[in-house]
């Protein structure tokens, strides 16, 4: 028989949605500070900052803004991996490592769409030919773009993405985005892979090659 | 319970409220002491109404389910949980952000929505005996919504 | 209670509030009736209170009405029944977390900017003083603190 009182008990709190925004985030408006359930001080980064950031990044270094912000992302995405990590071990009371994969995915999502970074899905249908596919859609970092870019501009978002990766899967993985909302393309993608494989993207991406088509490409490429 | 109270907040700062709005207030803190009520029974019948659902599954499932049984208890524990918190501030939005968005892809993943149904359909029997059919009447559509977000894909089969 | 109903929600994640978590629901329950008739008294000698507050404060300083030489009648008026009337509200669904946060820091940026705030001890005094009159004792201790704390975070 089924010891239902030794089953709740063993192991309570039971825990829900860790990320749901209402219980992730609070506020002190006395002092004017936000804080994540953790304890940990957030931010927030208004549109104003973001277009900021571009232009201002485009008049000091030029062509190199794109590279500089990918590296901030790496940054950023490491940290954000230790945080989000220490985080869910707290909460759910086991290491991401043992967590279940769809576990996991839905913590990313959650916590993507609480920290306002717009809705994220992963992909998992290349994970046999080495590539992980991220889909973002409305994106803040895209939204403060430049509208008359001429390439995907979530430099930072493809940065963190590389390092958030790089430390769940334990190998060094790069990422390359490959649609972007802010060329009207109706979410971003970012392909994952490791690098050497995936940067064969960046070619395909600079001939205007479309999403789906460097995905064949880089599976074809694979095969060979 | 939750938006309610929120608007009348919000009226109260606009203007002093009058005696229809005031009449609002007394429904629903009589709502809420009902929901309060409700709210402690499941709290303090927990455990009972968890064993008595896996008695009754474990003399009607397959050995097969029976070893997933733990763990299909263990989740739907959890989901009354929010369900009753979620009933006692009258916010289905409660229930829908901090339990049913995170948890439903991951039951979906075990694929065993069989299993899910018939425990979803043994605990609600379950409750349906435990509370008069007023207090019944508060906490349906609550279970209703889980029932729909969780256990929508199993009928579409 | 809507914000303490929040964050009841969030400090028992995952578990069940025992009975003393929930206290302050049965408290409120307890004392609804006693606050409807707080507030409908507040409510319909609104006029009396502001008038009676107004007359004091002219016999105790007849400057309280200026700031730097500009008349400011028209504004301590409107001011003081946005507070009075807020702090009802706050009384009646039982939210001094609420006024404090979304009204009384902003006012306070207000009246500090002013230099104003060196003012409203004696005016939140005469404020408490003339809501407590049309209060029995029992009604009084809801709605006191509430005219404290505005007297507090105000002056």
């Amino acid at each position: 028989m089924i010891d239902v009182s030794n089953l709740l008990q063993t192991q309570k709190p039971l825990p829900g949605n860790y990320f749901a925004y209402d219980a992730y985030v609070s506020g002190d408006y006395e002092i004017g500070l936000i804080e994540n359930r953790a304890g940990a001080r957030l931010i927030a980064f208004p549109k104003l900052l973001l277009e900021a950031m571009y232009t201002a990044l485009d008049q000091e270094i030029g062509q190199a803004s794109g590279l500089v912000l990918y590296n901030c992302g790496r940054w950023w995405g490491k940290n954000f991996y230790r945080r989000f990590a220490a985080e869910i071990k707290e909460y759910y009371g086991k290491p991401l490592a043992e967590m279940e994969m769809v576990e996991f995915i839905e913590c990313i999502k959650q916590c993507w769409k609480t920290y306002g970074w717009g809705v994220i899905d992963i992909d998992l249908s290349y994970y046999q030919q080495g590539y992980l596919v991220i889909k973002t859609t409305y994106s803040p970092f895209a939204q403060a773009a430049p509208a008359d870019s001429n390439k995907p501009m979530c430099f930072a978002e493809a940065g963190l993405l590389s390092a958030f990766f790089t430390q769940v899967s334990g190998k060094e993985l790069d990422c390359v985005q490959t649609a972007c909302e802010s060329m009207g393309e109706e979410s971003n993608y970012f392909v994952l892979g490791i690098p050497e494989r995936v940067r064969k993207a960046q070619a395909w991406l600079t001939e205007g090659q479309d999403h789906q088509t460097i995905m064949e490409r880089l599976c074809v490429n694979q095969a060979n | 319970m939750y938006t309610e109270l929120r608007e009348l907040l919000y009226d109260a700062e606009e203007h002093y409220l009058q005696s229809q709005e005031i009449d609002k207030l007394r429904q629903n803190v009589q709502s809420l002491k009902e929901r309060l009520a409700i709210y402690k029974a499941l709290r303090d019948r927990e455990r009972e109404i968890f064993q008595n659902v896996a008695n009754q599954l474990e003399k009607e499932l397959n050995p097969q389910e029976v070893e997933q049984l733990p763990k299909a208890i263990r989740q739907w524990a959890t989901i009354l949980r929010y369900l009753a918190m979620g009933m006692l501030l009258n916010s289905h939005e409660f229930i829908q952000r901090r339990i049913l968005e995170w948890i439903t892809p991951v039951i979906e993943a075990h694929s065993r929505l069989s299993l899910d149904r018939q425990t979803y359909q043994a605990l609600k029997s379950e409750l349906k005996n435990l509370f008069p059919e007023k207090q019944w009447q508060i906490l349906q559509p609550f279970l209703l919504q889980v029932e729909q977000t969780m256990l929508r894909s199993d009928e579409t089969k | 209670m809507y914000k303490s109903l929040a964050r009841l929600s969030v400090e028992t994640d995952g578990r069940y509030a025992t009975d003393n978590e929930l206290q302050f629901i049965e408290d409120y329950i307890n004392s609804v009736e006693k606050r409807i008739t707080t507030y409908e008294k507040i409510r319909d000698a609104e006029p009396k209170i502001i008038e009676k507050v107004e007359k004091q404060k002219q016999e105790i300083n007849p400057e309280l009405f200026k700031l730097n030489g500009r008349d400011i009648t028209g504004i301590c008026r409107r001011d003081m029944i946005d507070i009075l009337r807020c702090s009802a509200g706050a009384m009646l669904l039982n939210e001094m977390d609420y006024l404090r946060d979304n009204m009384l820091i902003w006012y306070r940026t207000i009246v500090q900017a002013y230099q104003y705030d060196r003012h409203d001890d004696a005016i939140y005094k005469l404020l408490e003083n003339n809501t407590k009159a049309y209060l029995t004792p029992e009604e009084a201790k809801l709605m006191i603190p509430i005219l404290q704390l505005d007297h507090t975070l105000l002056s």
